[in-house]
């Protein structure tokens, strides 16, 4: 009972244990010389649990978002330190700098009034960005979205999709300001139309994906919706015939095992280490996830299930089923429609990139390149995920508050 | 319908995709992983066989057939009799793969059927090699040796079983292969053109010639309405057809028992034509020809198509062993277990037990016989057969103090050169071995080639008393 109390009351307890277990794991399996990683896990923990103050005592809204992403993050980071203690460590600055971001976007969207009235900056800016990855981008793994910046690269795309929200979000606040639906319509198959160009379906499905979700719910014309709809289809057929690559895709998820060494050498690997782990998984440090490929990006969760199990796995799906389900609770409690969409739209951008991603690796749907949100290894994709949910922990203290704010507009 | 509605909707979808990730990897986990985990292509079985000591295979009396050795570190999968078991035990081979019970019983040698995840973590933390469960087979290594001393140099196959429990005693394929030494023999084993790696006891399909009689017998004899007296002239005309007999001279008068006795083609022919299609495909499909023998090892089903029902010819064709019959050499020296078992044919086991490291049993294997006829109508054929050993065809297997019932077959074969059989049991009044003995392309009758290998089989099983 007063083990429950500890954990209920001071929910933080929860994370200080599970980053106090997984690092004590790493510590045996580095051996008891290497103190490097009580050091960074102490690190982290102590992070953590600054964070998690200054959030309680500034009263900053939903507390429970913060715990969840903190988490995952702990999980992707012991992983990370599993694979290879040097991106492990890594990961943990990144995690430092984006809870910096994390709270500079939560100040500075509270800070600044009339996000809704910078439609065109939204546009030019996503457009920008992409014309300029398209112009001056590097190819990695054969998709042109990275912009490289001295020693270290960088995807606008992550940071397209804030920028791709806050559009949609202001478009509807005043959809006169495009004069005509087909305007809008356009600038959306536009951002979709750069990512298929570089090649990053899984980008593309999940902007697609978002924006048909928040045209569901906002648009106002059926007739409208269906032709979206009907025209997406068709796009991807002809895209499917006319794109050799996206055939390969389609081909290695249906049968994989025809060519295991070649075009199914991902996902197949990625099946070995999920079959290979079982129920309970082989323990940390046990299994062998350096078989398979992008393990520290794309197939980390792959890495986690062999290691910890289908039961770790759907643990973490589970995290993440609780992290969106909370953020669609603040999103029906905002009245005011920009901020409505924004946080609708984060909510479904990380709901559908965590879909997109395990249905990915363990061969529900076609793999895409795209990363675990909180887990993944990458600098750019963990930092516009914090500073998403920096705006998310400002919209459930707006929530909170009821809606005070609306007025203001 | 307002947005905050629609919302709603929302949720549903991204719960029940959420849901789907869930329901997709459970249902991989339970229906799908064991058979991906244990995929060639997944490096982590190659990382855990170079870390396992495979469980021994052991004859019934604990002679070691295969076994691993720790060879410096270096773990060597090492079979001391080389030859002699190569098609029963196969080989485990990093480059080549597996065979025989080291392929079918992959799971139980590698002990991934029984490991707990504590014993795993505790050999993972102290280092010690994987263990894997050992097997002791139902072979008598004494007979299996002598089998191979019997038919070496030729080509076919030997099989012995104990017919009231379908253990294997004895299986020798030939020409077989040294599994010690794949490495230089490989090419030349797989180029070969007498298919040194094809065990053709329990996967050679062959027409059973006249060997096949004794099961006719049994359906003539269950009819009881067959005219079986004839006067054979040594040929006798079908449907257009001439079939002949072996004896051009013809056997003279006889009945159903000296028909076996003298296996008289042109008596069997008729009487199949009276018998009639319907009961020939019943006792074929009662004797198992076209299905499935239950063996706890690989074999191949013997068949006998006619899918557009049999002609006249075609009853006399199977009456007399050839037409589309196919038999393994296994399933001939069941049908001669069956007769001598009282009319019940016992499912073939070769695996007699399976013992963790640990020393604990760990699987029990199940005896299962059917009734195919009745004790009446074996005991017929019994007699039968014992007076073709005594008086007809199988003189040569002829053991003096010990009876013995047989049945020769000489086939007929696409390659011209006919394959030659014979089929026993002894002893006769207490059958404690049932024996297939098969000479492909032999050339000789039955009862000249085949017959004298089963007898020396026979006799070396029952007078040194290695039977168990």
């Amino acid at each position: 009972m007063k083990l429950g109390r500890l954990f209920v009351k001071r929910p933080i307890n929860i994370i200080i244990t599970v980053n106090l277990l997984l690092f004590s794991l790493l510590y045996l399996f580095h051996g008891v010389a290497d103190y490097s990683v009580p050091l960074a896990g102490g690190l982290l923990t102590l992070i953590m649990v600054i964070c998690y103050y200054i959030i309680l005592k500034l009263s900053m809204g939903d507390q429970y978002i913060f715990l969840i992403i903190s988490l995952l993050s702990s999980i992707g980071i012991a992983m990370l330190y599993r694979l290879n203690p040097e991106y492990g460590f890594r990961q943990i600055t990144w995690y430092g700098l984006g809870m910096v971001f994390y709270f500079l976007s939560y100040g500075i969207f509270l800070w600044i009034k009339g996000w809704d009235r910078y439609l065109y900056l939204y546009i030019i800016a996503g457009i920008g960005l992409f014309l300029f990855t398209f112009f001056f981008g590097t190819t990695i793994k054969g998709a042109t979205n990275w912009i490289r910046i001295g020693q270290s690269t960088l995807q606008p795309a992550e940071a397209i999709k804030i920028l791709y929200i806050f559009f949609i979000a202001a478009y509807f606040k005043y959809p006169e300001k495009l004069k005509k639906p087909y305007v809008f319509l356009g600038i959306i198959y536009i951002h979709i139309l750069f990512l298929v160009l570089q090649r990053d379906m899984g980008m593309a499905m999940l902007f697609f994906g978002v924006f048909i979700s928040i045209f569901y719910a906002y648009n106002t014309e059926v007739r409208l919706f269906l032709i979206n709809i009907l025209a997406s289809i068709m796009i991807g057929f002809l895209s499917y015939f006319a794109m050799g690559h996206i055939q390969v895709r389609i081909e290695t998820w249906l049968n994989p095992w025809r060519d295991i060494a070649g075009k199914g050498y991902q996902i197949t690997q990625s099946l070995f280490a999920i079959a290979s782990g079982g129920f309970f998984g082989t323990g940390l440090g046990l299994g062998r996830p350096d078989y398979i490929p992008e393990v520290h990006t794309d197939f980390i969760f792959s890495a986690i299930c062999e290691e910890f199990g289908i039961f770790g796995g759907i643990a973490v799906i589970l995290l993440y089923f609780i992290l969106v389900y909370r953020c669609f609770k603040i999103t029906l409690n905002i009245k005011e429609t920009f901020k409505k969409i924004v946080a609708l739209g984060i909510t479904l951008t990380y709901a559908y990139q965590t879909f997109i991603i395990i249905g990915g690796v363990i061969k529900l749907i076609p793999l895409t390149g795209i990363t675990l949100p909180f887990i993944s290894y990458g600098g750019s994709s963990l930092v516009s995920a914090f500073i998403a949910f920096g705006i998310m922990q400002a919209l459930s203290r707006i929530s909170i508050d009821g809606e005070g704010l609306d007025v203001i507009e | 319908m307002n947005s905050h509605k629609k919302i709603i909707h929302l949720i549903f979808v991204s719960s029940l995709l959420f849901l789907t990730l869930i329901g997709y990897l459970t249902h991989f986990q339970i229906f799908r992983a064991s058979t991906v985990a244990r995929n060639q292509y997944n490096r982590r079985q190659w990382a855990r066989e170079e870390n396992t000591i495979r469980g021994t295979i052991y004859d019934r009396n604990g002679v070691i057939i295969a076994e691993t050795i720790d060879d410096n570190q270096q773990l060597l999968r090492s079979y001391p009799f080389g030859n002699l078991y190569s098609h029963v035990v196969g080989y485990s081979h990093q480059q080549y793969g597996r065979a025989g019970i080291e392929a079918q019983y992959n799971n139980q040698l590698m002990g991934y059927t029984s490991e707990g995840t504590v014993a795993r973590l505790r050999d993972r933390i102290i280092g010690e090699h994987y263990k894997g469960n050992h097997i002791y087979l139902t072979l008598n290594h004494q007979l299996q040796q002598r089998a191979l001393e019997l038919i070496q140099w030729k080509t076919g196959g030997i099989v012995a079983l104990n017919p009231s429990t379908g253990e294997i005693l004895a299986m020798v394929s030939a020409p077989d292969y040294n599994p010690n030494t794949l490495n230089d023999d490989w090419s030349r084993l797989v180029e070969d053109n007498r298919s040194p790696l094809l065990n053709r006891v329990t996967t050679g399909l062959y027409p059973p010639g006249s060997s096949f009689k004794p099961v006719i017998a049994a359906a003539i004899l269950e009819a009881g309405d067959v005219e079986t007296n004839y006067d054979c002239t040594g040929s006798i005309v079908i449907d257009g057809y001439t079939l002949s007999d072996l004896n051009p001279r013809g056997h003279g008068p006889l009945d159903l028992r000296r028909s076996l006795v003298v296996s008289c083609n042109t008596n069997f022919a008729r009487m199949a034509q009276e018998l009639g299609e319907e009961k020939i495909v019943d006792i074929a499909k009662r004797f198992k020809i076209g299905s499935d023998l239950k063996a706890d090892f690989n074999t191949s089903d013997s068949s006998m198509k006619y899918p557009e029902g049999m002609s006249a010819t075609d009853l006399a064709a199977v009456a007399i062993g050839q037409g589309k019959l196919q038999m393994s050499p296994l399933h001939m020296a069941m049908i001669a277990a069956t007769i001598a078992n009282d009319g019940v044919m016992m499912e073939p086991r070769i695996i007699r037990e399976m013992i963790t490291p640990e020393g604990r049993v760990e699987d029990y294997i199940s005896i299962n016989g059917e009734t195919i006829v009745s004790s009446e109508i074996a005991s017929e054929v019994r007699t039968m057969m014992v007076a073709v050993v005594e008086e007809g065809t199988g003189w040569n297997a002829r053991i003096p103090g010990i009876g013995v019932g047989g049945k020769t077959g000489t086939a007929e074969n696409t390659t011209g050169v006919t394959h030659g059989w014979f089929i026993a049991f002894a002893p006769a009044d207490n059958p404690q071995i049932a024996v297939a003995v098969l000479l492909e392309s032999e050339g000789q009758t039955g009862g000249a080639s085949a017959a004298p290998i089963a007898r020396e089989l026979i006799r070396f099983a029952i007078e040194r008393g290695v039977l168990y």
